[in-house]
Parts: C-alpha cells; sequence; structure tokens
C-alpha cells in the first residue's frame, strides 16, 4: 500500500530537521572541523531515491536556509546546494546501482564539488579559508554514507513511501 | 532578505540551544552539594577581591572626573552594559562568529561592541528580535583600532579567521614594539569603545626586506570557550556637525 503524501513529506521533512540540527549541535573542538555536510547528505539521498519528490528546488531552499542558520553570505550555500544536487540529480542511476564503497565515493565527489563551491564564494568575498581542515568534511561524509544510506532506507521502507 | 531567513532559521538555535541548556542545569543539579559549597565559596572570596579593587577603582575615576575637569576636557561618560549567553550552537568553523540570546527586543543594534570579563570579543553584524549573530576579533573582516598601553602609539588589529589570533596592520620595522606589549581598544573609529583591553603582542618579526613588522596578537577575551558576554552601549564622543554630515553622506 502506498503512504499518503502528509507521512511521506513528514518522514522527508524530520530527516532534514534532524540533519539541521546535527549541523549546529556543538562539537568540542578540532572536532567542528570534521562534521560532515548533513544537510547536503539528506538531500542527496532523496534526491536520488525519490526524484520525483525531492528536486534541486528544494536543496535550493535549504541551501538558502543555511545560509541564514550560518549567517555566511547571502546565497552562498543555495548556490552549493543547488549545483551539487543538479550534478547528482544527472548522475542519480548510475549511484543508485553501485555497490556502497562506490557509492560513497561519488558522495565525496559530490561533497568536494559542494565545499569547492563555498570555498570560491567565501574566496571571491575576501574571506580565503587558509586551513587544509576545511576540506576534511568531504572525508567524513563518505564515510558516513553508508550509515546514512542504511537509515534511511530503513525509515523510507517502515513507512512505505515510494 | 536575509533578515527574513535570519528569523526564519532563530527557532532552530534555541532548540538545539535548549537541550544542551537543560542537561547542564541536571548535570549541575545532581552533581554534589560539597563540590557547589566549594565553588560557592570560591565565588566569594573572588567577589570579595573585585570589590576591594573596585574600591580603588572609584577612587581613581573620581580623581579622573576632577583633573579632566580642571583641564576642561569632556568627562567620560559611564556605559550601559547587559549580559547576554551565548547560544550552544556551532557555525562553519572558518566563520569566526557566535550567536548570542539577545536581540532588538533588548535593544541591540548593528555594529554594537560586545566585551568579556577579560576584553573586547567582537561586534553586532547581524540581529532579529531574540538573537544576534556576533563577528569576533579574529575574523578577518574585523579591525578593531587600538592602543599600545607602553607606548602609546596607536595601531589597527586585523583578524586572522580560523587561526584565533590578530595581526596589526602596517608597522614600520623600526618601531618599539615587543613581546608582551599590551593592547587596548583606542576608541577611534566610533565603534569599540575606549579602554578595553584587545590583546598581547605574542610574536613580532623583522625581516629586513620587507617594509612592515609582522606582528601576532593574542586576543584577550576568552573567545572560544565563553557562556557569557556582554553588550555595551557605548557613549561615544559627538563628531563635529560638519564630519557626521559627511560620515552620514558616506553611509548612504
Amino acid at each position: 500500500m502506498k503512504a499518503s503524501n502528509i507521512s511521506v513529506y513528514s518522514v522527508i521533512g524530520l530527516s532534514l530537521l534532524l540533519g539541521i540540527i546535527l549541523t549546529i549541535w556543538p562539537l568540542p573542538g578540532t572536532m567542528n572541523w570534521l562534521r560532515p555536510a548533513w544537510v547536503m547528505l539528506v538531500t542527496l539521498y532523496w534526491i536520488i531515491v525519490l526524484p520525483n519528490r525531492v528536486g534541486i528546488k528544494l536543496a535550493w531552499l535549504l541551501g538558502l536556509f543555511l545560509d541564514g542558520l550560518h549567517g555566511s553570505l547571502l546565497g552562498e550555500h543555495a548556490l552549493a546546494c543547488l549545483l551539487t544536487s543538479y550534478f547528482a540529480s544527472n548522475i542519480r542511476r548510475q549511484i543508485l546501482v553501485s555497490p556502497l564503497w562506490l557509492q560513497a565515493l561519488m558522495i565525496m565527489l559530490l561533497i568536494l564539488i559542494y565545499q569547492v563551491i563555498l570555498y570560491l564564494v567565501q574566496g571571491f568575498a575576501g574571506q580565503v579559508i587558509s586551513s587544509w581542515q576545511y576540506w576534511l568534511p568531504s572525508l567524513t561524509s563518505a564515510v558516513l554514507w553508508p550509515v546514512i544510506f542504511a537509515l534511511l532506507r530503513a525509515s523510507k521502507q517502515r513507512f512505505k513511501i515510494y | 532578505m536575509h533578515a527574513t531567513l535570519n528569523s526564519i532559521s532563530m527557532p532552530f538555535k534555541y532548540i538545539v540551544d535548549w537541550p544542551i541548556k537543560f542537561g547542564r542545569y541536571i548535570f549541575t543539579s545532581l552533581s554534589a552539594n560539597q563540590a557547589l559549597i566549594e565553588q560557592n565559596t570560591n565565588l566569594q572570596a573572588n567577589n570579595i577581591l573585585l570589590e576591594a579593587k573596585l574600591q580603588k577603582f572609584i577612587d581613581l575615576e573620581k580623581e579622573n572626573k576632577e583633573l579632566r575637569a580642571l583641564l576642561g576636557s569632556n568627562p567620560q561618560p559611564h556605559e550601559r552594559i547587559l549580559a547576554a549567553q551565548v547560544l550552544v550552537i556551532q557555525a562553519e568553523p572558518y566563520l569566526s562568529q557566535i550567536v548570542i540570546d539577545k536581540g532588538t527586543k533588548d535593544g541591540v543594534y548593528l555594529n554594537q561592541p560586545v566585551i568579556d570579563a577579560k576584553g573586547i570579543v567582537g561586534q553586532v553584524i547581524e540581529t532579529d528580535a531574540y538573537t544576534s549573530r556576533v563577528m569576533l576579533v579574529t575574523d578577518s573582516r574585523n579591525a578593531v583600532p587600538v592602543r599600545v598601553v607602553r607606548t602609546g602609539m596607536h595601531a589597527i588589529t586585523l583578524g586572522n579567521g580560523a587561526l584565533g589570533t590578530l595581526s596589526l596592520a602596517h608597522i614600520p620595522i623600526t618601531l618599539d614594539i615587543k613581546e608582551g606589549d599590551q593592547l587596548i581598544s583606542s576608541g577611534l573609529g566610533q565603534r569599540y569603545p575606549n579602554g578595553y583591553p584587545v590583546g598581547v603582542v605574542k610574536r613580532v618579526s623583522r625581516e629586513t626586506d620587507n617594509d612592515f613588522a609582522a606582528v601576532i596578537v593574542k586576543p584577550s577575551a576568552q573567545l572560544n570557550h565563553n557562556r557569557l558576554v556582554l553588550l555595551v552601549w557605548p557613549k561615544l564622543a559627538k563628531l563635529p556637525e560638519s564630519d557626521k554630515e559627511k560620515s552620514n553622506d558616506e553611509s548612504k
């Protein structure tokens, strides 16, 4: 049986809310540099798995919201989210049929694109990020991808959303 | 536009802040009575020390006022101060910012200076009804006009971003500045109030093929582990009318 629209969007919404909370949850000291791009990861999952429900428009809106949350330049995260999700939606079939380790590798590349866009915009705005640790989140995102994938797939099957 | 986005994201900041603060509260409630009594005693001792220092300060302030009156210059006005809690949330590590729980409803305004017990923390760069974002002095966009206490020389500190230090801009290699020099805000620039500690010189490197010395400054304020900061409403010296109009024109 197919789930109603309300439950579909509440599951997607809740997962995104969790992503947002994890984005600003305080971590001790240098751990902060390791924080994966939670919102982007959750959005990528839904874009890959449910392209008819979640599209790049939602990714753009979420990016705009992240700009408000971080107080970064207006449109910075919006642009990064938009382009990354666009690339992801183009290769979603390849990602879906790949084994999990290859998926994680592709996710690392996508998050790297996301970070490069942020890096460039920051640089153009006159704040060049000089720390090499800035690039670590793409690695942690890839490492955590199998876990996120498994959790979100479990909730997707549990609530029967397609 | 940015303001709207900010107010949309405001509840999320509190969603994260509340459970952590609540957890801390529970932890403190359950922590041993003995520890609290000990802490209380320490705090009381500390308070007496500070009050004793304050007595001396009040006397000095009075004397300062009298001397200024004798010299015929303006007395230094008192500043209004409000304590604000730092919200327990983290932004991207490359943005040197904190978020506090006071907003426009408490009278916070844009570019308002923020201090803590040890020195200048930064300035407000965004504010909505219930939260404000403070750009730390270590942000690369932030510049603070300072004075070296030992020599009275003026300079400007610039933030070094994620490195957590400041550097002094345009210091000729021949200038008298050395490790351990105290820097206090000079009040020039009409943004930060006069006389608060900004930092201590950590390292001076003079290379002969460069006209300027590289001066690294360690900020005085405890930028990373503050739970309370203070908002200041400085009473800045008024600009002469013509200058004021000019600066108004520039801001338009």
